[in-house]
């Protein structure tokens, strides 16, 4: 922090490496030294974390995943007081133009009814998944809040009240083919980015992704990040049993 | 006509259901329409609103009926006093920041986030507009307060 500081940002948890931060913990840093803090809750979504009752100013919400759910609508949202939010409406929207159309807003209302259901088979088929690939031998790592090797995952039990969503992190103890191999034998999971949809979705980032110096150890092999989502989890398990019989490894 | 008035005093499913939906008032009809319109009647003499006003009905990217449902129903299920709606998550992300950055502003950012936030406060604010940046591991507070 520095006298200049004036805005602290965090997502948690973050993408790609599902980690989490202390947000009443930097909320009192934050203000203590005259600055915002912008939590971003997309891999949340308010059914299992609402940062502004634990003291950000700014909540940021990608509407486009957990929110709409249905991977058909983009949209984003800030939410904190009115003096704030008025400010960004003023200039982001009318001046800057990022105004949501009026379609697009009421496809993410219909979605966002749903939400509560659908926040609850995430939490619980990601949590089985994790579980189960920390099973496996071809596992050289999984990320996940909800387990209790996590590094954090006691403040995530402490922010995140009805679960740990839906997006987990892994790698496989093979090299950069291999990770790929692993994808094209899925026919479940669905080769694709972004998260939050009723389909599970699977990317893979690279030992050469231009970040990795920023990740931890475990990270810098390649790894998958995956977004569970609301197909049967013993499905999902078999189809990741199925790819690591059929891929092609080192 | 009944109002619903959804308010935070109902539990999180309730809100989700019923939260920033009421009777269209035109047709009865129990789902609010959706208004495609880009622009909304003026009053009479229209010659001393505000163009660039987010607060009356004017024209959509000033602020649309749906966005505004949208916004009430986000509203209520974080609990919190406001919200705005935007065409993207990185809209809201690159709102944010251009609304509350200016040279000579310094952030403390997470080494862990979405790509377009690492791209605008690690890159593109700093280079446009002189805004200085500081890369942390957030999930140590300690390190956020160095
Ligand atoms: C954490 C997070 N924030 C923001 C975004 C950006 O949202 P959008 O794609 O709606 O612009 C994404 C993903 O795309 C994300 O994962």
């Amino acid at each position: 922090m520095k006298t200049n500081t004036r805005l602290i940002h965090v997502e948690t948890p973050s993408n790609p490496t599902v980690k989490i931060s202390d947000i009443a913990a930097i909320s009192e840093i934050a203000h203590a030294n005259g600055a915002l803090l912008s939590v971003d809750n997309t891999f949340a979504s308010p059914y299992n974390q609402r940062p502004y009752e634990l003291g950000a100013d700014l909540t940021i919400e990608s509407l486009t995943k957990y929110i709409n759910g249905h991977g058909d609508a983009m949209g984003g949202a800030a939410l904190g007081k009115k003096e704030l939010i008025d400010q960004i409406r003023s200039q982001a929207m009318v001046n800057l133009g990022g105004a949501i159309s009026p379609f697009n807003a009421w496809l993410i209302m219909r979605g966002a009814v749903t939400l509560p259901l659908r926040m609850r088979q995430h939490n619980e088929s990601a949590q089985k998944v994790a579980a189960f690939l920390q099973t496996l031998p071809q596992v050289r790592f999984v990320a996940y809040p909800g387990l209790y090797g996590h590094k954090n995952h006691e403040t995530a039990q402490r922010q995140m009240q009805n679960g740990f969503g839906g997006v987990l992190a892994f790698g496989l103890n093979t090299d950069h083919d291999g990770h790929n191999s692993f994808v094209s034998k899925l026919r479940v999971i669905t080769n694709a980015v972004s998260l939050g949809h009723d389909e599970s979705l699977i990317v893979f980032l690279g030992e050469n992704d231009e970040r990795q110096y920023l990740y931890g150890d475990e990270f810098r092999g390649g790894f998958f990040r995956v977004s569970i989502g609301l197909e049967d989890a013993e499905d999902l398990i078999s189809d990741i049993k199925n790819a690591l019989l059929a891929y092609k490894t080192v | 006509m009944s109002k619903k008035n959804i308010d935070g005093n109902f539990r999180f499913l309730t809100r989700a259901v019923h939260g920033g939906n009421e009777v269209d008032a035109e047709t009865g009809a129990i789902r609010r329409p959706i208004t495609m319109a880009n622009s909304y009647e003026l009053p009479y003499d229209p010659s001393d609103l505000n163009w660039s006003s987010a607060d009356g009905q004017i024209y959509t990217r000033n602020g649309g009926a749906n966005q505004r449902y949208l916004q009430e129903k986000l509203a209520l299920l974080h609990n919190a006093p406001d919200c705005v709606a935007l065409s993207s998550g990185v809209a809201a992300l690159s709102g944010v920041f251009f609304t509350f950055l200016k040279s000579g502003d310094h952030v403390v950012m997470s080494n862990s986030t979405y790509i377009a936030a690492y791209r605008l406060i690690n890159e593109l604010f700093p280079d446009k507009f002189g805004v200085e940046k500081t890369l942390v591991d957030s999930s140590d507070p300690d390190s956020v307060r160095l």
